[in-house]
């Protein structure tokens, strides 16, 4: 009976119930829409970053990441590679080949980072091949082809079938030069890296740089974020720690994971002040509550209710309203997620400065239990705590008093 | 054994540093079963006197015994657990619980009793047919008129079968029919069940109903008939 003298107390007054109801589920909607449109803004990001040129881990010659120079090279990449693809999680591997070059057409020239891969291997383990614009992607047949970004190309000014000579320093004494004709074009969430990015086969870049079979780096990509460590720390003893290094794209890239978490934590703070107006809200209420029932509550205290009983009563009242404001902020939450996940969110001219860092101008939102639990659970505990003080209110009422004030 | 005794009660209550003495030493025996009316005008210390004996308020001197057990010292929640098992209490209007039926209001103090589920229920619809409100056992009380309203108060405070059953002001609101008619209910269940009734009133009819009349004025008794 406890909870029916609470459930039709919360709807006596249905229009003050339903108006603080109604405040408490926005605001938890909002908590859970944001988050969402974070996680997945920062997913996109890491997605962005980490799948276009880098690799969940990176294997290099010890000391390259510091130095980036071709000396340190891995000169027996087919053992690397077989070694590092039977690794559990593990579930694709590319060898690169990465150095500074300038390339130039006939109307203009652009100092470019030089990327040689393996077609096959890179379309497993980087999404540069779907950010295809114009052309194809490499292929494993092509010799001396390239594919650059559309911002770079039309920079050069050159189309598909054209030729750009590519000159860097490669292990031989002096420059290297080769010619190599344009296949298809490419546009990532980043206007920086198309416009200074080329890709090349892998063996056309070792004989450009004389490398002689060695290569610069293996990425990798696995099964799941949450063993990011596991394989990693598994990588590191299985190849010698002196001759090479494993890094994990949160070393590769540490302002990324602080930008992840920067965002993160404007979440909570967020969500902290959407749960402490929450509060202030039902406190507010549930002390006119309190008000308007003194009389009922003395006559309660009257007939011998124990003072626990009524604060119990109290926090039921406040913990009925949240679990409905929960089920509807829920609900609602995960229709607005659902409507922004087919169509986005365009983030339009905010994100034109902060492309550096690979955001994507569309934010599709992810929304995990986790995200729902969590924020569920909080909006409610937030309701009854907010009816501590109203309930303890209640409960140092004098029956005598109460009766004769009303 | 007398089931109520007062010795020199007093209260004082302070309102913005004026002290308002509203009892002036009542010495008073109530024995079991008794049917017994307080009365006196506005101001007199009735309802005061009420309160005191049911344990709702302290007095500012002197002791109250139910059943020879000391109760002014009794703490909050000894004296809400005295209240729960041996007295019942009927208020002047707006006695019983609006979200809760006739028979949930009259259940209810079965439930803080403890009593399971199945006998509350029973007890209560025996309850409201005594008091002849089993037809109205599943309606809310903004649809009863304060007659009914009140009928149901006084089947709420039988219902836990206490020793003493407190109605302060009880026909205040009702008009001379329904005043006659719960006096008869309650003179009814004293007979039947009991259950000494100690009631406030300064109404000549109810005073006339009273097996036993104690009159107060100014904070005294000065008449016990």
């Amino acid at each position: 009976m406890d909870i029916k003298l609470a459930w039709r107390n919360v709807w006596r007054n249905r229009r003050r119930s339903v108006i603080i109801i109604s405040a408490i589920a926005i605001g938890l909607a909002g908590v859970v829409v944001y988050e969402a449109l974070t996680v997945g803004m920062t997913t996109q990001m890491v997605e962005n970053i980490v799948g276009t040129s880098l690799g969940d881990i990176e294997i290099h010659h010890r000391g390259f990441q510091e130095s980036k120079t071709l000396e340190l090279a891995i000169d027996n990449p087919e053992q690397v590679l077989r070694l590092v693809r039977g690794t559990e999680h593990v579930s694709a591997a590319a060898p690169r080949v990465r150095a500074q070059g300038l390339v130039s057409s006939a109307r203009a020239s652009a100092g470019v980072q030089i990327l040689g891969v393996d077609p096959t291997a890179e379309a497993a383990v980087s999404t540069i091949a779907h950010s295809l614009v114009r052309g194809r992607f490499l292929a494993a047949a092509d010799e001396y082809a390239i594919y650059l970004g559309e911002a770079l190309a039309k920079k050069l000014k050159v189309g598909l079938g054209r030729k750009v000579v590519l000159m860097a320093k490669g292990l031989a004494p002096g420059m290297a030069s080769n010619a190599f004709r344009v296949v298809g074009t490419f546009q990532t969430a980043s206007p920086n890296f198309d416009k200074m990015t080329v890709y090349i086969p892998l063996a056309a870049a070792q004989s450009l740089l004389s490398l002689d079979g060695k290569i610069s780096e293996i990425a990798v990509r696995i099964d799941r974020q949450r063993s990011l460590e596991q394989v990693a720390a598994t990588l590191r003893t299985k190849l010698a720690p002196n001759e090479y290094e494993v890094l994990t794209w949160k070393e590769l890239v540490p302002n990324l994971v602080q930008m992840t978490q920067l965002w993160e934590e404007w979440v909570y703070l967020f969500a902290f002040v959407i749960y402490i107006a929450m509060v202030f809200g039902v406190t507010n209420t549930m002390l006119m509550v309190i008000s308007e029932r003194t009389r009922e509550l003395g006559i309660m205290l009257a007939l011998g209710t124990r003072p626990l009983r009524i604060f119990r009563m109290i926090l039921i009242e406040s913990a009925l309203m949240g679990l409905v404001s929960v089920a509807l902020g829920s609900a609602a939450s995960f229709g607005v997620v659902w409507w922004l996940s087919l169509q986005g969110l365009d983030l339009g001219w905010f994100v034109r400065g902060l492309s550096f860092l690979g955001l994507s101008r569309i934010i599709y939102p992810v929304l995990t239990p986790s995200i729902l639990l969590i924020s569920g659970l909080s909006a409610l505990v937030a309701t009854v705590l907010a009816a501590i003080w109203p309930a303890w209110r209640a409960v140092r009422l004098e029956p005598v008093e109460a009766i004769r004030d009303a | 054994m007398s089931l109520i005794r007062t010795e020199g009660l007093e209260k004082i209550y302070r309102l913005d540093h004026v002290e308002v003495p509203a009892l002036r030493g009542v010495d008073l025996t109530i024995e079991g079963e008794e049917f017994l009316a307080i009365a006196g005008p506005s101001g007199s210390g009735k309802t005061t006197l009420l309160n005191l004996i049911g344990g709702l308020d302290r007095p500012t001197a002197g002791q109250v015994f139910l059943e020879e057990q000391e109760i002014t010292r009794l703490n909050k929640s000894r004296l809400a657990e005295l209240r729960l098992r041996k007295i019942g209490f009927v208020f002047q209007a707006y006695n019983l619980l609006p979200v809760l039926t006739a028979l949930e209001n009259v259940e209810y103090v079965m439930l803080l009793q403890g009593i399971a589920a199945g006998e509350r229920r029973q007890r209560a619809l025996a309850i409201l047919g005594e008091v002849g409100l089993a037809e109205y056992a599943n309606r809310f009380p903004n649809l009863m008129s304060g007659g009914q309203q009140q009928r149901v108060a006084v089947a709420r405070a039988i219902v836990a079968q206490p020793k003493l059953v407190l109605a302060d002001e009880p026909t205040a609101n009702l008009d001379s029919t329904a005043s006659s008619e719960l006096l008869d209910l309650m003179r009814q269940l004293n007979r039947d069940h009991g259950v000494t009734f100690v009631f406030s009133t300064h109404d000549p009819l109810v005073m006339e109903r009273a097996e036993r009349l104690v009159r107060l004025r100014d904070g005294k008794v000065f008449g016990d008939e």
